[in-house]
């Protein structure tokens, strides 16, 4: 959970990264958003009548819920594993990205598609347990055109996703047709 | 850079016609970023003659083959690309490598992503590789047709020392031998039968005095358009 908030105060930052300037912001930031967090799920709690017992693998997934739950509706998910991954766009191929969740909770992972240092949009997935679901890439933005005076090839657009839970990646790659053509499936590590 | 442990030498290879990207860190995070210290490019033909040395930004991300190597591969043919990393040595553990995205341009067929060859270095544990007596390389191919014509690509990073590779063939409990020789830096491309006696083609293996950089590839006829590209892995050491 501390992890978890050191990273979304990381994320205001920058380069996205620690440094000697940000460390004392960070280290506090991220003390005082695991402490909100968790006054404010035990606080819940209380409302519902839970009670929570650490050892319990249904209080690990009724916090999980209520965390992921709740920035869920904000559009984020709890940053607990963060991969960095590139997509490929171009004006005859692409590569989509199958996201698997390899928990046995919901899981929530944030993708935000970057192109050149500019983010070209967000989007939430919300994976059942040991589910898994096709990314479109093209949901984030246009393939370049082709036809276009001075078009460029094939673009790089930098990936990150954040989950709460564990979950993995594959590349699905696709030519010409698409999604409606025949595609490749390729393991990420 | 047999004696660096913050070395990595990997290998792919080009063919004129495809979007060919390479990342030169996967995966770059903030940590990353500040791991890679220099790259260096060497591109050869089959006969392992140099045909082109280029010094790569650390800083660029992904490096696009095809606006480097499209004319010296019109010209040469295939063309072996062999990337000289060198990271600051506390990116270990953490197992450094490069991935690519492979595409025949204006083609129905899909986007390849692949993980380039690594022939030396990468983990310490590797780097010992190229003076081992014997490396055996494995790949067992999907049941089903997938391609019409299958190959191997192998190429030999040494720089100095000529090597003989044999690739095993495996059509059920028969086995087809073939013996490849490369001199310093040349590569080839051996050819294998999809079927042999009724029996279809279920795993490939390769056999050389040091580590080379190999790829089983699948093509689709008549087009010969890449449908299959992928590293073999090491089973023996």
């Amino acid at each position: 959970m501390f992890a978890a908030a050191g990273r979304i105060v990381l994320g205001c930052f920058p380069g996205n990264h620690a440094t000697k300037n940000n460390l004392l912001v960070v280290l506090v930031g991220a003390f005082f958003s695991a402490g909100v967090f968790f006054v404010l799920v035990f606080w819940v709690a209380s409302v519902l009548n839970i009670s929570f017992n650490a050892r319990d693998e249904n209080t690990v997934f009724i916090v999980s819920w209520m965390i992921g739950g709740l920035l869920g509706l904000a559009g984020r998910a709890i940053p607990a594993f963060v991969r960095h991954q590139y997509a490929y766009v171009g004006p005859d191929s692409r590569s989509h990205l199958l996201v698997m969740n390899l928990s046995n909770v919901t899981n929530r992972v944030r993708v935000v598609a970057s192109r050149e240092g500019r983010v070209l949009g967000a989007r939430l997935l919300r994976l059942p347990p040991m589910g898994s679901t096709l990314l479109d890439i093209g949901t984030f933005g246009s393939a370049p055109d082709s036809s276009a005076p001075g078009s460029a090839g094939t673009e790089v657009w930098r990936l990150r996703l954040e989950g709460a839970a564990w979950f993995n990646l594959y590349i699905v790659g696709a030519g010409a047709r698409n999604l409606e053509g025949p595609l490749s499936l390729m393991h990420v590590k | 850079m047999s004696n660096s442990v913050s070395a990595l030498l990997s290998a792919t290879f080009y063919e004129p016609g495809y979007d060919h990207l390479v990342e030169l860190v996967h995966q770059r995070d903030p940590e990353a970023r500040r791991r890679l210290s220099s790259l260096d490019l060497s591109a050869y033909g089959p006969d392992g003659k140099l045909l082109l040395e280029h010094g790569l930004d650390t800083r660029d991300e992904t490096l696009d083959l095809g606006a480097l190597l499209a004319s010296t591969a019109r010209e040469h043919g295939r063309v072996m690309a062999v990337f000289d990393a060198r990271y600051e040595e506390d990116a270990f553990p953490y197992r450094p490598h490069h991935y690519a995205y492979v595409h025949r341009t204006g083609s129905v067929t899909p986007a390849l992503y692949y993980a380039v060859s690594a022939a030396l270095g990468g983990v310490p544990d590797r780097i010992g590789d190229m003076s081992r007596i014997n490396n055996f390389d494995t790949y067992v191919f999907r049941r089903g047709p997938h391609a019409a014509r299958y190959s191997v690509m192998l190429g030999n990073v040494g720089r100095f020392a000529p090597t003989e590779a044999q690739v095993f063939a495996y059509y059920g409990a028969e086995r087809v031998e073939e013996t490849v020789f490369l001199g310093p830096r040349a590569h080839a491309e051996v050819a294998l039968a999809p079927e042999r006696g009724g029996q279809p083609l279920t795993r490939v293996e390769t056999k050389s005095l040091f580590r080379l950089a190999g790829y089983v590839v699948g093509r689709r006829e008549p087009s010969g358009d890449l449908v299959l590209f992928d590293h073999l892995f090491t089973f023996f050491k």
